[in-house]
């Protein structure tokens, strides 16, 4: 860096400096505040774990949500699971076909079920 | 203060004149190898550090939902932003987000529509701070006896902040309500997955969109907000649970009818009597869930933990309500049979989390629940049965915390 760009430099640090300060005065929320942010999220934390039905929980539970929604729950019955299947079906739209739910129900009480 | 911040902005001005303002991209999360447990069926959680937040309960991978740690309740009655919990129903959730970009969008049954830029509202509206709990409807629905489903949650799904940004009124103001407007409806940058999937979107009445404390924040405790907790803009409604503070905000509509959307007709729904509960397997008429009820935490002492009587001289906690204030805090160590009145800390407003302080010199080798039970100033107080809902939400049952004191 030659002198003279180094002072350049200097005097355009200065008011960068100076308009930071007037800015300052002003509002706050400028500046890099406005910049963009991006960010990394993890892969699914949890998979749906082998079993009779686990290729239907694949195909229709993690095209929205992960596998980890189904383990954090605690245990449940037949009933409610089958009336979170409905609710994921009717509500929320999952392109699950008629004749799968029951496949789907036994699995998640097989995965994580209390009688 | 005017000095600090002063400061802070100085400091990020030079920063941007050195490497020119880019992107802030931030390390990739990261599953650590630490784990808890909490005490619940199927409680084991790993935990996480996802970018701008420190290490926190992992609940869900996607999408993302994120616990505070119980403790840091006890390091002060603000919530640090790397620690404030995250919470997404829709996995369409930007994770790039440029302000420059961003428009918020105020249309619907108005005179002027607006389409504003983030400098709009950080520089064309007064700003204005509230420090302000935000809990999640379903905060300890993991507690809940017998269980729900639902996220379950410990009792982390919490926390404290100062919001400053723009009053909804102002902007609400500048967009002119039309005669016959009913309700205001928020909708984010999140999006389903699937065209079916209901977008996330929830509705406030007139009347309290038009509230002096609801504001659309743009700052977090002096910083602009986590991208996880709603990057750049979200609403604020001070003393409502946080189902309403609609993150990554982009979108208000103003309504001639009542919303009849999914996440505000079927979800997101308590029993409408009184004690805001029902008996297990009954069905019962539900409302909306508006505000935060009264609760309060011990944060000083864990539940199980062996202490020394050197560890324990006094006990320590927090407590809050859905903004009337807290008006006193009682506490017991023999599971409620007796109280006594707590020392509350300095008032951070009434929408904030207040600390509070009792003396307890327990006896070696002996067994103590400790209690504490926090009354509003409207009145309100906590049950001592948990008010049981079929959604596990508002749970505000009186906590307790059973220790042991060492020989």
């Amino acid at each position: 860096m030659t002198a003279g760009s180094a002072r350049r430099a200097t005097i355009a640090s200065a008011l960068a400096v100076l308009a930071a300060f007037t800015l300052a005065s002003f509002a706050r929320a400028s500046g890099s505040d406005s910049a963009p942010v991006s960010i990394t999220l993890l892969p699914d934390a949890q998979m749906f774990r082998p079993g009779a039905g686990q290729s239907v929980a694949q195909a229709n539970c993690t095209i929205c949500h992960a596998a980890d929604y189904v383990y954090m729950q605690p245990p449940l019955t037949d009933v409610q699971w089958r009336a979170e299947v409905m609710k994921m079906k009717t509500a929320y739209g999952a392109p699950l076909n008629d004749a799968d739910v029951e496949t789907l129900v036994a699995y998640l009480v097989a995965q994580n079920g209390k009688k | 203060m005017h000095t600090r911040l002063s400061r802070q902005t100085f400091l990020t001005g030079a920063a941007a004149v050195a490497g020119g303002i880019g992107l802030s991209k931030w390390p990739a999360a990261a599953s650590g190898t630490g784990t808890v447990t909490m005490p619940f069926a199927n409680g084991a959680r790993t935990l996480a550090t996802y970018p701008q937040k420190r290490e926190m309960i992992l609940l869900t991978s996607r999408p993302v939902q994120l616990e505070t740690p119980f403790e840091v309740f006890n390091d002060g009655v603000f919530t640090p932003n790397d620690a404030f919990f995250v919470r997404w129903h829709l996995s369409g959730v930007p994770t790039t987000v440029d302000p420059q970009a961003y428009r918020l969008n105020v249309h619907g049954h108005v005179t002027n529509p607006l389409s504003l830029t983030f400098d709009d509202l950080t520089k064309r509206f007064a700003p204005v701070e509230v420090n302000a709990v935000c809990e999640c409807s379903g905060n300890s629905r993991g507690f809940f006896d017998p269980r729900v489903p639902g996220g379950q949650w410990g009792n982390g799904a919490m926390g404290n902040a100062t919001w400053r940004g723009a009053r909804l009124k102002d902007i609400l103001t500048r967009a002119g309500i039309a005669s016959g407007a009913v309700q205001v409806r928020f909708n984010g940058l999140d999006k389903p997955l699937l065209p079916q999937t209901p977008d996330f979107m929830k509705s406030l009445d007139r009347d309290v969109a038009n509230g002096d404390d609801v504001i659309v924040a743009y700052e977090m405790n002096g910083k602009p907000l986590p991208l996880l907790n709603g990057f750049p803009a979200r609403l604020v409604v001070p003393g409502w649970f946080a189902t309403y503070w609609v993150k990554m905000l982009d979108d208000i509509e103003v309504l001639a009818q009542p919303d009849d959307n999914f996440w505000m007709k079927t979800a997101y729904r308590v029993p409408a009597a009184p004690c805001g509960c029902q008996l297990p397997g009954t069905k019962v008429p539900t409302v909306p869930i508006t505000r935060l009820n009264v609760r309060s935490f011990i944060t000083s002492v864990a539940d199980g933990a062996t202490v020394t009587t050197d560890d324990i001289r006094s006990v320590r906690g927090i407590a809050f309500d859905g903004g009337s204030g807290i008006a006193n805090v009682q506490f017991s160590s023999d599971g409620g049979a007796t109280w006594k009145r707590a020392l509350l800390g300095a008032d951070s407003g009434k929408y904030s989390f207040r600390e509070w302080t009792a003396s307890f010199k327990p006896e070696r080798g002996k067994q103590y629940s400790l209690q504490s039970i926090a009354t509003a100033q409207d009145g309100s107080t906590q049950p001592a049965t948990l008010a049981w809902n079929a959604s596990g939400y508002a749970r505000n049952v009186i906590e307790t915390v059973k220790i042991t004191v060492s020989p």
